[in-house]
């Protein structure tokens, strides 16, 4: 049904434009996706052949589809060396990035700023380094897939989801990571039938403070597999995420609203979920205070999930944890271990689950379940803005020259009246002037020059100008 | 004829040497060719009844911002290339930002009748002081040639777009405008002014309650208030907008409002690798949240301890406001204190990764997002000055007035 409904869409967003001039670009080794992008058009294709690829793509502009050609299988490589902070860069809307092999950049593979209405589709997402920070990371990002990806070898995590809303993360593996995905200070998020395994953590839901977000909250892990993340954690002591306990399937910190159902936890060492307040990072200066965050999880729903072997040899704070509670209890592993505040928070099946700390937890109603949750991302793409021109050419009228002139009126420079009589009928020569102003008349100053303007909003302020007249 | 004056110049973005000139020859030649027609030289003030540029006077009678970046759709607290400003301080008339305007360079607001707010937020060093410290009362003249005077522990902040934030002071103990204004104008350091001198010096002006009831009417009838001064001080700071650089023009979708060079400096901006963006989140360039990062102090100073002198927290020791970087190439020198002169001293701070700046025992908590080791290459760096110059943009520059209702000299820039 969702492959259904991407396929409508894409057939939609690309429909538009069809009929005009969609077009195909092709990309072949020794090229520059880059060029492509720069000549492409809204509603266009770049085909990228299989070569390697030694540049940061970035598109701000809208409606582009970019997609690996894999022949052979051999695939398009971005190749980061080390040297390259990012692979994609991307803060246009209804951009699909797909097909690609993107390796050793240095920050992130693929990073996303305020995009909407993204896929990113069947790309291999990786670092053999181990010192890049992301592999993909949408951030502010809203409306999205991600799907069917792999990525591996980065230090902090697979995928960061930074401030999300309406984002799917489904079909994906992560491995050989930090975490294998984070989901920090966002909104309606669906991680669904993913593979983390053998990272340092599977999945952390994050609530981090000193973001004008502060609120996390609709986030629904479901059908995912978690197994043998126990790599060491190799972030720096200083770093946030050191706090992230090796050895847990999920790790939730400080977050709200997260529903964990029916996934598989098999093999993780210290436990299969972790749940901490704030506390443990603001004793030791990782996060700063924030009196407008609440630092308890609450809301949390455990509904349903298998445990295997998990929690065996706990490591960090988490072990000194378990240890003291054991006492008296005699609880020496835990499947779930919940540490610091909370509330509200219910766990479904208690007596065939080992857990430490969720005392004050009620059993989850029966009947509570996301089935009725098919995707998060929204039923209608969010629309894509393009300012019509007269409304720049307004904005630049009442921002910027009406500073200096009026109608009827002299102010700094000559009023409207005489300009319109000196080009009338003339709009391309007055958006010259203005463009690099000679002195015209001796008793008035200089006008600034208004070449940072695009020629075309020149043009349309000119016009503006010259027609006011007619309106009277 | 009702506008008594139009009060905004017409500057470039970005500023020019030519330009500043220009605004200097503009200055001149207002003063010798406008004479005839300029109200303010005759004595006779009169507010403008129009709205700043950028703003649209509502059915009620105040004026409204509109921008650009009024089209886009993005949720509260989002950030990016296409994304909403916050909300914008509204509610003013135009006679109320007018006022403001006089009262913000009037030393009559000070308590020995020499500074005014422009006296360290000027308007020809982006409403900054160019200095790396401010200087308070008993010293002479104003800007970088100030002198004599008490030196302040922290430089004064730009005031550009001020009205979309919502703490002030560099350590946020201010919740808005006017407790702003407060706070500097009743400490004994900076204008040194009491409540009781400021009203009594102000219904002493024939012409300011004149104009104080012409700008707010009833309220202003028999006495101006405190809190009238400070509301129209606010509504003049809330005008003051820098929202029409070549940045902004490409936001909105034209590639060739930056070079090659700048955009690849947006791309480091934005990066991972410096975070900057993270923090100085566009489109305001800020986040106008609190954080540690760590900036040195100029030598001889201990450690700013920030927000920690009002939290129990240490780990808000030397926490400050994040600063907008709207036109941050104008308004070096940089940091709480000045300890950088330039961009790039800024740009090696950064670069030279967490911590550098303080020493072993300096117990910081240093906001994760400051980058640990960013390694940008001279060409990176270069980049990313060139972007942080894309982001000047004085074209709704107010005018500085002639003269003020006092009739007490206002702060004038020597020749730059």
């Amino acid at each position: 049904m969702q492959k259904l409904r991407v396929a409508i869409f894409t057939l939609l967003t690309a429909g538009v434009f069809v009929s005009s001039h969609a077009a195909e670009l092709v990309v072949t080794d020794g090229g520059s996706i880059m060029q492509a992008v720069r000549a492409a058009k809204p509603g266009d294709t770049i085909k990228v052949m299989p070569g390697e690829y030694k540049e940061t793509v970035y598109v701000d502009k809208n409606d582009l589809t970019i997609k690996g050609v894999i022949v052979g299988g051999k695939w398009p490589r971005l190749e980061g060396n080390d040297e390259l902070s990012d692979g994609f860069l991307v803060a246009g809307s209804n951009i699909v990035i797909e097909n690609f092999h993107i390796a050793n950049h240095r920050s992130n593979g693929i990073m996303l700023q305020g995009a909407t209405n993204f896929v990113i589709r069947n790309n291999v997402v990786e670092h053999s380094g181990g010192n890049g920070v992301y592999g993909i990371f949408p951030m502010a990002a809203r409306n999205g897939a991600i799907e069917y990806n792999v990525a591996l070898g980065w230090l902090d995590a697979g995928l960061y989801c930074g401030m999300c809303e309406n984002v799917d993360i489904r079909f994906n593996e992560f491995y050989d990571n930090g975490s294998g995905i984070q989901v920090e200070n966002s909104h309606n998020v669906l991680v669904e039938a993913n593979a983390t395994h053998d990272n340092m953590n599977g999945i952390a839901i994050v609530m981090i403070t000193g973001w004008k977000i502060k609120t996390i909250s609709g986030i629904i892990v479901r059908n995912n597999i978690l197994y043998n993340n126990n790599k060491p954690n190799e972030v720096p002591v200083d770093s946030v995420f050191s706090l992230i306990t090796p050895g847990t399937g999920v790790f939730v910190f400080g977050a709200d609203g997260t529903i964990f159902e029916n996934n598989v936890f098999n093999g993780n060492v210290t436990a299969a979920i972790v749940i901490t307040d704030h506390r443990v990072a603001t004793e030791r200066g990782l996060i700063a205070i924030d009196p407008e965050t609440d630092p308890n999880p609450d809301k949390i729903q455990v509904l349903r999930n298998l445990y295997w072997n998990n929690g065996m040899a706990p490591v960090g704070y988490v072990k000194e944890y378990v240890e003291q509670r054991a006492v008296g209890t005699g609880k020496t592993l835990a499947d779930i271990v919940a540490i610091g505040g909370g509330s509200n928070n219910c766990l479904s099946e208690p007596k065939s689950v080992t857990a430490i700390g969720t005392d004050d937890w009620t059993i989850c109603p029966d009947d509570l379940s996301t089935q009725d949750v098919q995707t998060m991302r929204l039923q209608d793409p969010l629309p894509i803005v393009e300012i019509p021109l007269e409304e720049k050419g307004e904005f630049v009228y009442r921002a910027v020259c009406s500073g200096c002139h009026a109608s009827g009126l002299r102010l700094i420079g000559p009023n409207f009246d005489l300009v319109r009589q000196v080009y009338k009928g003339r709009p391309e020569a007055l958006a010259e002037y203005i463009t690099s102003p000679t002195k015209k008349y001796p008793t008035y100053p200089p006008m600034p020059p208004q070449d940072y303007l695009p020629e075309e909003v020149r043009l349309e302020v000119a016009r503006y100008v010259l027609e006011m007249g007619r309106d009277g | 004829m009702k506008v008594a004056g139009k009060w905004f110049t017409a500057r470039c973005s970005p500023a020019r040497p030519e330009i500043v000139l220009g605004v200097i020859f503009l200055a001149i030649f207002i003063s010798i060719v406008a004479e005839g027609e300029n109200r303010e030289n005759t004595q006779n003030f009169v507010l403008n009844t129009e709205c700043p540029p950028g703003f649209r006077l509502l059915p009620g009678g105040t004026c409204q911002l509109r921008t650009l970046y009024d089209h886009y759709n993005t949720p509260e607290g989002f950030f990016g290339l296409r994304a909403n400003l916050p909300e914008h301080r509204a509610g003013f008339t135009p006679e109320q930002i007018d006022l403001g305007r006089y009262l913000f360079f009037d030393p009559i607001l000070s308590g020995n009748r020499e500074l005014s707010c422009a006296h360290c937020h000027h308007p020809d060093y982006g409403f900054a002081d160019g200095r790396p410290r401010s200087m308070g009362p008993g010293g002479d003249g104003v800007g970088p040639e100030r002198h004599g005077g008490v030196e302040l522990a922290r430089a004064a902040p730009s005031l550009w777009n001020v009205g979309f934030k919502r703490r002030f002071f560099w350590d946020g103990r201010a919740a808005n405008l006017e407790d702003q204004a407060r706070g500097s104008l009743f400490s004994e350091t900076e204008m040194a002014q009491t409540p009781d001198g400021l009203t009594a010096a102000l219904n002493n002006v024939p012409t300011y309650r004149q104009l104080f009831q012409d700008a707010f009417g009833k309220d202003a009838e028999n006495n101006i208030s405190v809190d009238l001064v400070l509301r129209a001080i606010a509504a003049f700071e809330s005008s003051l907008i820098s929202i029409n650089s070549r940045y902004d023009w490409y936001a909105h979708g034209d590639e060739s409002a930056l070079t090659l060079k700048e955009q690849l400096g947006h791309n480091v901006f934005r990066s991972f690798t410096t975070r900057c963006s993270d923090c100085h989140s566009p489109p305001l360039f800020t986040n106008d949240e609190i954080a540690v990062i760590g900036a040195p102090e100029p030598p001889g100073h201990s450690m700013d301890p920030g927000l920690e002198r009002y939290s129990t927290h240490w780990q808000h020791r030397a926490a400050f406001v994040v600063p907008t970087l709207r036109n941050i190439a104008i308004t070096a020198p940089y940091m709480h204190s000045g300890a950088l002169t330039d961009l790039h001293d800024v740009i090696k701070f950064y670069n030279d990764g967490r911590g550098n700046a303080i020493s072993e025992h300096d117990k910081l908590a240093i906001d994760r997002r400051v980058p640990r080791d960013p390694r940008l290459t001279k060409e990176e760096q270069i980049a990313l000055l060139v972007f942080l110059q894309t982001l000047t943009d004085e074209s709704m520059m107010p005018r500085i007035p002639h003269s003020v209702p006092s009739g007490l000299v206002i702060a004038q820039m020597k020749k730059r």
